[in-house]
């Protein structure tokens, strides 16, 4: 990944590629994540989604698309530490195999440009307000679906729980009631002023050929033109060595318990120590020669899945697991027994060495999917120096077993988040 | 060596016969990192009642194949997961309907990775301990599914469409059912169907062919021939079974599946190809992001971006469902069937159809990105008789009549209807 073009807040990184049948290109708009403006912010994307002046309604936008050779486009709201994300995704066929249209590249960068740059707007000088009131039902929905999928409303609750103090402890999506305020008008004055003018963006594109037309095409269409001061993007990460531990339950109408334990790993995400971070991780709870797979879910068939993973730019761990609901207390020790186990250098090398295979598998498979390599760099994007995958295989690999004890031993419990069953409960 | 070559796809397929009678597939995958292996059997969660030649008829609990499928996993000197973790790779297995596949992706290590998937997979080692010692895992894995709503709303309309077929059951099967297993049940069922001429090796790599034939040879596999093996299903009568079922869960809104049923005893082969292609076309055509209809009942806030349609027609059974979440799913009910009313009255557009069809086809194109999408497909089509790049080559040969056809048989016919509401809402 090459970043070809800075100017400003926005930054165009470009990967060259010919193996793919497909070619991405994603607009990626960041802001700091605060409960006052993440509910507006995100609302944004999904009124831009609706349609722009060109091609105003779903089914035009549709329309279009299918007429380049079935190509996606999609918006996305998410964040990495501290930072909500705003996404514009699309790939589609590449050139060489869309016969009749050779400039698909530059077409779909038009789209893109018109998309975000050029809405609907009402007579009262606002986004189309049928649009803006849609959307809104619909991420208010969105908000209140989450109890639907317990596995990542028991992640959502444990992370509010840890991170109440904290902007992270905030949804991407903001929260209920947190819109309440908020007109088509209102919506279309902060895009004009805050998304189009001051916030960071940065765009990637894995494509045969350098996009050379997509830079003249923000340009002309007026992203490019503010060099307004940069908002400073802050991951939030921070140091806690020493907490107490909370402890939640609570109950909903489940078979399942959803046992969840989030940690403070204490290593930043520049650190040098960072990939023994994931090293250790990955032993402790990435995948089936981990600690907690092996003993949790095969030696004590208490779970079915049972595991662990970074949150990198805030500087937490989470473990997810589902239990049987009268299993939770051993289920607990158990699985803080095994981080015990690494902090003491209960390691085998066999168990280092197959965490560290996993870990760099999975790096060199990045590069097989282009949505995956772009999220990669657009998480890197956000650190002073940016790793590329090659080093950080290297890196990997120079990861000794010292080395993860160490950071294992910075590594504490915060917060442990139960989800369990109403006495009796039968589904009806 | 059998070469087929699809230029227009830039792709090639090799086929050869291991010496045992596992037939061989590979797709040599330029430029790719991952490395992709899978085999699949022809016996899936359908096939519980079968007769060996000169036996009496054998029924078995549900579940059986999914639980032989974990079992599989587990060898004399160690657990095969934990042995492709050690060397970076990502191993795992999915059991469907008709088929039970185990495959592996690696990025480094493929001939030992292929080795050890040639090995466990014809190497069973169940013990009664180890048959125990799975049942608590698998029970939360049933767990996990029972609190899934979407999932229950999908599975209660599979049982409205289906009386006898066995796909009406959970491919797990029941708590209950998996109580019951054991060992001889398992062995019975391995002996009689995980034979290598009932059985299909796919490949995807960027690895010589030549090369990759020669080290397959080289793997002995027991023959384990045995007498034939007739499945035995009742007759399913053409009509629904229900039209209605309710479940109560905790969600935020209620979910919805209809569903219609196709004959998919009709088809085999090319032409199960074909029927798939048109009825997919079919459902982009009538509940498509580009339709009128859709637009309409999204601006009612009727429905949202969970809305979606889809037709598939496996061997063992034919469907097209349309699902998502609304706050009135009498009213989206009774709108779906008014447009299904008008399209028989008005038609379906052909202008629309050949819109539909190009982006069809370049979706389809996608999936040859990704070595397992594209494995899985060329394995498990294999296993029912159906050659997986006829879905490329044929895609764009569909005709509107075709097409015209799933509507009316199809769309025309009996809807079903499922719905998973809360709990609260039962007393309204």
């Amino acid at each position: 990944m090459h970043l070809i073009y800075e100017k400003g807040r926005v930054r165009l990184y470009y990967m060259p590629t010919d193996k793919f049948k497909t070619e991405t290109l994603s607009v990626t708009f960041c802001a700091p994540l605060t409960q006052e403006k993440a509910y507006g912010n995100a609302l944004i994307p999904m009124v831009l989604n609706r349609g722009s002046k060109t091609y105003p309604t779903t089914g035009a936008v549709t329309k279009h698309l299918m007429g380049l050779y079935g190509a996606s486009f999609g918006v996305d709201v998410d964040k990495r530490g501290e930072i909500q994300l705003l996404q514009f995704q699309s790939d589609y066929i590449a050139p060489a195999y869309a016969q009749n249209c050779p400039d698909i590249g530059r077409q779909m960068g038009e789209f893109l440009v018109d998309i975000i740059t050029n809405p609907v707007v009402s007579d009262a000088g606002g986004f189309d307000p049928a649009y803006f009131r849609q959307e809104r039902s619909n991420t208010d929905q969105f908000i209140r679906s989450e109890i639907n999928d317990k596995q990542s409303y028991a992640m959502r609750r444990c992370i509010e729980t840890m991170c109440k103090e904290e902007p992270f402890g905030i949804s991407e999506l903001g929260s209920l009631g947190d819109g309440d305020g908020l007109t088509p008008e209102t919506l279309y004055r902060d895009y004009q002023e805050n998304f189009l003018q001051k916030m960071p963006v940065r765009i990637f594109c894995c494509a045969m050929q350098e996009p050379t037309a997509l830079i003249e095409q923000l340009e002309a269409g007026g992203v490019l033109t503010s060099g307004a001061s940069v908002q400073p993007l802050d991951l939030g990460y921070r140091a806690v060595p020493k907490c107490t531990l909370q402890e939640v339950t609570e109950y909903a109408e489940v078979l399942q318990g959803k046992l969840n334990i989030g940690f403070r790993t204490n290593t930043a995400p520049d650190s040098l120590d960072y990939p023994a971070l994931y090293v250790m991780s990955t032993l402790f709870g990435g995948g089936p020669q981990s600690k907690l797979f092996m003993n949790v879910r095969e030696k004590h068939s208490l779970a079915y899945y049972a595991s662990s993973r970074l949150e990198r730019y805030k500087g937490l761990m989470y473990v997810t697991s589902g239990i049987d609901v009268g299993n939770k207390e051993q289920a607990q020790r158990l699985i803080l027994a095994q981080l015990e186990e690494i902090q003491q250098g209960h390691i085998t090398a066999a168990e280092l060495e197959g965490a560290k295979a996993t870990v760099i598998h999975g790096l060199r498979g990045l590069s097989d999917t282009q949505f995956s390599l772009m999220n990669y760099y657009v998480g890197q994007s956000f650190l002073e120096k940016a790793t590329s995958v090659e080093t950080y295989i290297e890196q990997i690999q120079s990861v000794s077993k010292e080395d993860v004890i160490r950071v294992a031993q910075r590594v504490v419990a915060d917060t442990i988040y139960f989800l369990t069953s109403k006495e009796g409960f039968r589904h009806g | 060596m059998d070469k087929l070559i699809y230029s227009s796809l830039g792709e090639t397929l090799y086929t050869f016969t291991h010496s045992s009678g596992l037939p061989v597939i590979l797709i040599q995958k330029k430029g790719f990192t991952r490395k992709f292996g899978v085999i699949g059997v022809d016996f899936g969660s359908v096939n519980t009642c079968f007769q060996v030649a000169g036996e009496p008829i054998t029924t078995v609990p549900q579940g059986i194949a999914h639980f032989l499928e974990h079992k599989l996993f587990e060898q004399e000197d160690g657990n095969v997961l934990e042995k492709y973790t050690r060397m970076g790779a990502s191993p795992n297995a999915a059991t469907g309907f008709s088929n039970t596949y185990y495959y592996f992706n690696c990025t480094d290590r493929f001939e030992d990775c292929l080795r050890l998937l040639l090995h466990f997979v014809f190497h069973p080692h169940l013990t009664p301990e180890n048959v125990e010692k799975e049942k608590g895992i698998i029970e939360q894995e049933i767990r996990m599914y029972e609190d899934d709503p979407y999932y229950q709303s999908m599975l209660g309309v599979i049982r409205l469409l289906y009386q006898k077929n066995p796909v009406r059951n959970d491919i797990a099967g029941s708590v209950e059912d998996i109580r019951g297993l054991n060992r001889d049940l398992l062995m019975k069922c391995y002996n009689t169907f995980y034979r290598p001429d009932n059985m299909c090796l796919t490949i995807v790599a960027d690895e010589d062919p030549i090369a990759v034939q020669a080290l397959v040879e080289s793997v002995e596999i027991p023959g384990n021939v045995l007498p034939g093996v007739r499945r035995i299903s009742e007759p399913e009568p053409a009509v629904l079974y229900g039209k209605m079922d309710r479940k109560y869960m905790d969600v935020s809104l209620p979910l919805f599946h209809f569903a219609f049923k196709d004959r998919h005893e009709a088809y085999r082969g090319a032409a199960r190809v074909r029927r798939d292609l048109a009825g997919t076309i079919a459902k982009e055509m009538l509940f498509g992001r580009h339709t009128d209809f859709y637009e309409q009942l999204y601006a009612e806030g009727l429905i949202n971006q969970e809305f979606g349609a889809s037709y598939e027609i496996e061997r063992e059974f034919a469907l097209a469902m349309i699902s998502g979440e609304t706050e009135r799913p009498e009213e989206v009910e009774n709108r779906v069937r008014g447009h299904l009313a008008q399209i028989a009255k008005v038609g379906l557009d052909l202008e629309d159809f050949r819109m539909v069809r190009a982006s069809i086809a370049g979706k389809m194109l996608k999936k040859l990105n990704s070595p397992e999408s594209l494995g899985t497909m060329v394995c498990v089509s294999s296993l029912q008789g159906v050659q997986a790049f006829d879905y490329f080559t044929a895609c764009g040969t569909i005709t509107f009549d075709e097409v015209d056809r799933v509507f009316r048989e199809v769309f025309l016919g009996d809807m079903a209807v499922s719905l998973v509401e809360n709990e609260r809402s039962r007393s309204l």
